[in-house]
């Protein structure tokens, strides 16, 4: 297999106070290789967006970060602003769930798009504007021409999402962080969105790290999936495989609670309980108080994030699904 | 008890006048919410969905029309006349944090319908409470708690415990979901569920997400552009959808499972919402209609009944129900199959 274009590894991020230290990220590793759509998946509060901010370096510093983030050759974690305005917007960029709050609104979009291009590819005034027309017409926005010098408040919520996506491919990065960026559109345009994204990363070889709480969005586009829970990552698998095999039992529940078309009309599955605060880092399953497979165990030691069981039910070879789960649901289980 | 409908909207309109125009925001909708009847009113933002919901609750003044609530014609009535009437209608808002007051207690919050309509005070409307909490999966001491101690879905579970203190006929919630987390959600819809069913009373649940209103409500009615589109039982509306505005919405929705998610064709609709300040004349929805001919750019499409009862309005849908499939437009669709790169 070829290296992956971003490489997290132990990845840990807490904030600390006078009087106590918020653990939002725990040991979060994952790989992502060109061209390939990973998916972080969780519910609020579980450290998905505070992942990818640690990854790009938009902390605040009261941020206490550890672990490693391989940017291709380079080691990000610890990188300061300097080291990273070389690379945030040329070799990773990252578009955000409200495009009107991310963008200028006293300058023209060809202006916003035009600054990555001149500060990272030296180009020139019409050089820059001339490839904001191109980056505009890749993203799908009609007559890119005239658009290009209109402001950001010309645009409905859609557009201005494909504007801020012209503005992150602006200098071909290797990875494409988005952090749920279609959550506050209309499913219509949401669509829209989705086939800009799916085209970026079959003709550039974009790789994307898609952040979502929607699990139709990751079942659409995703190859991959990570799901996380309370700032750890507690299963990652192909997304077909997650789909029909989960094993983590946060998963089947998360799965279970989503509605689908033709749901009967009977009681909906619920988690029963409360996400854990995150002031402690407890050696214990932090799923475990909420989980009915949880024994002692799972409240007196950590799970790793390990291969799950093959269907003899020995301990799996298969690296690309994982679970941290003392006791993953078999195969044979999931089917049922 | 009376036996008319809990809601009762026609030709509802709400137009707003500005410097640059009318906004259209509602104009002319017509639907009835039944006793204990569950419907769901869906649309994308800029549809008016929430205006309808906030007219049917005198949130809002309609500017035409009448709003009916239990038989009474509210629609031009003072506040002050209105009143003693408002305990039979509520609102549930989207985002429990900001309609829920941070400065007082749980218990306040909950017994204050109470009070405003003297039903109980004191120790009986403390009792109340708790009872109350006690359906909507809350415990008694929660009731000493403030909003900002709860989680966004025990403040949802307030805001309805809340609306139902005073046993409403009708209920109109407004996005009650949408805030919400995967697993929350799904609490809060079961809460829905088993006290409409418990109650009885009848719900205007209006949101954006299709799944939820497939999952919770009786009859669904589409909106576009300030009116109503389409009106169908659900289970009929989702097998079958005739407008092509609620094909191409249906359509768009993505459904959590990759399997099926490759297999389904999506209908891209060209073009932008256009301004409700100058909707398009004919058809409203002719701009962006993959099907659009002639006749839909200057002749308004009435909604009429259908064969069998559904509604309609589109001309191209027949009187038997038969409708042109918006997914076969010629270049207008995108299948969502993807090259695997793994």
């Amino acid at each position: 297999m070829t290296e992956p274009v971003l490489s997290v590894r132990d990845l840990s991020v807490s904030f600390r106070s006078d009087t106590r230290t918020v653990h939002a990220v725990d040991h979060v590793s994952y790989d992502l290789h060109a061209g390939e759509v990973l998916a972080v998946v969780g519910e609020s509060g579980c450290g998905k967006s505070v992942t990818s901010m640690a990854v790009m370096g938009l902390l605040p510093p009261t941020a206490h970060i550890t672990g490693s983030v391989r940017l291709g050759e380079r080691e990000l974690a610890g990188a300061d602003d300097k080291a990273y305005g070389k690379i945030r917007g040329k070799d990773i960029a990252m578009i955000f769930q409200e495009p009107m709050t991310s963008l200028n609104p006293v300058l023209t979009i060809g202006r916003q798009i035009g600054e990555v291009l001149r500060r990272h590819q030296g180009l020139s005034k019409k050089e820059a504007r001339a490839r904001a027309v191109e980056l505009l017409d890749l993203v799908g926005i009609p007559a890119p021409a005239q658009r290009v010098d209109e402001y950001p408040h010309q645009l409905s919520g859609g557009m201005r999402q494909r504007v801020m996506i012209a503005i992150a491919v602006a200098c071909d990065p290797a990875v494409l962080i988005a952090d749920e960026p279609t959550t506050a559109l209309d499913v219509t345009v949401q669509a829209g969105i989705l086939e800009v994204l799916q085209s970026l990363r079959e003709r550039l070889g974009t790789a994307i790290v898609l952040i979502t709480h929607d699990l139709g969005v990751v079942a659409d586009i995703a190859d991959r999936v990570l799901v996380m829970y309370a700032g750890r990552p507690v299963e990652q698998a192909p997304v077909d495989e997650l789909f029909a095999t989960p094993r983590h039992p946060y998963t089947r529940g998360l799965l279970s609670a989503v509605l689908r078309p033709g749901t009967p009309k009977d009681r909906l599955p619920e988690i029963p309980g409360l996400v854990p605060s995150l002031d402690t880092q407890p050696d214990a399953c932090t799923f475990a108080p909420r989980c009915a497979r949880a024994d002692d165990t799972c409240t007196a030691s950590r799970p790793g994030f390990r291969a799950v069981p093959d269907e003899n039910g020995a301990a799996g070879a298969d690296a690309t699904h994982r679970a941290a789960c003392w006791h993953p649901h078999t195969l044979q289980e999931t089917a049922s | 008890m009376s036996t008319a409908p809990a809601l009762e909207l026609t030709g509802l309109e709400r137009h707003f006048a500005g410097a640059g125009g009318t906004v259209r925001a509602a104009d002319g909708v017509t639907l009835t919410v039944g006793r204990g009847e569950v419907v769901g009113l869906v649309g994308e933002s800029g549809s008016g969905k929430s205006t309808v919901g906030r007219c049917a609750v005198r949130l809002d003044e309609p500017t035409g029309g009448t709003v009916r609530i239990n038989g009474t014609d509210v629609t031009t009535m003072s506040r002050r006349a209105l009143r003693p009437l408002r305990k039979d209608f509520h609102l549930v808002f989207q985002d429990p944090s900001s309609s829920l007051d941070p400065r007082m207690t749980v218990g306040e919050i909950v017994a204050e319908p109470l009070k405003l309509h003297g039903i109980a005070k004191g120790e009986a409307a403390r009792a109340r409470v708790a009872e109350l909490l006690g359906q909507v999966g809350l415990r008694p001491e929660h009731a000493d708690r403030h909003p900002h101690e709860l989680s966004g879905g025990q403040r949802q579970r307030i805001s309805i415990a809340r609306a139902l203190s005073v046993d409403p006929a009708l209920l109109v919630a407004d996005e009650p979901t949408s805030a919400l987390d995967v697993s929350v959600q799904a609490s809060v819809l079961n809460l829905l569920a088993d006290l409409q069913r418990d109650r009885g009373f009848g719900c205007l649940f209006i949101t954006h997400d299709l799944a939820a209103v497939e999952y919770l409500a009786d009859r669904i009615a589409v909106m576009y552009l300030g009116q109503i589109v389409e009106q169908a039982p659900t289970s009929e509306l989702f097998a079958d959808p005739k407008h092509p505005y609620t094909q191409a919405l249906l359509s768009a929705a993505p459904v959590p499972d990759p399997v099926t998610q490759r297999t389904r064709e999506r209908i891209v609709l060209s073009g932008e919402l256009p301004s409700p300040l100058a909707p398009p004349p004919g058809c409203r929805f002719h701009t962006r209609c993959p099907l659009a001919v002639d006749r839909c750019r200057t002749e308004v499409p009435a909604l009429r009944t259908l064969d069998g009862g559904r509604e309609v309005s589109c001309h191209l849908v027949a009187d038997d129900g038969t409708a042109p499939d918006a997914a076969a437009a010629p270049s207008r669709t995108i299948p969502t199959t993807r090259t695997a790169t793994r």
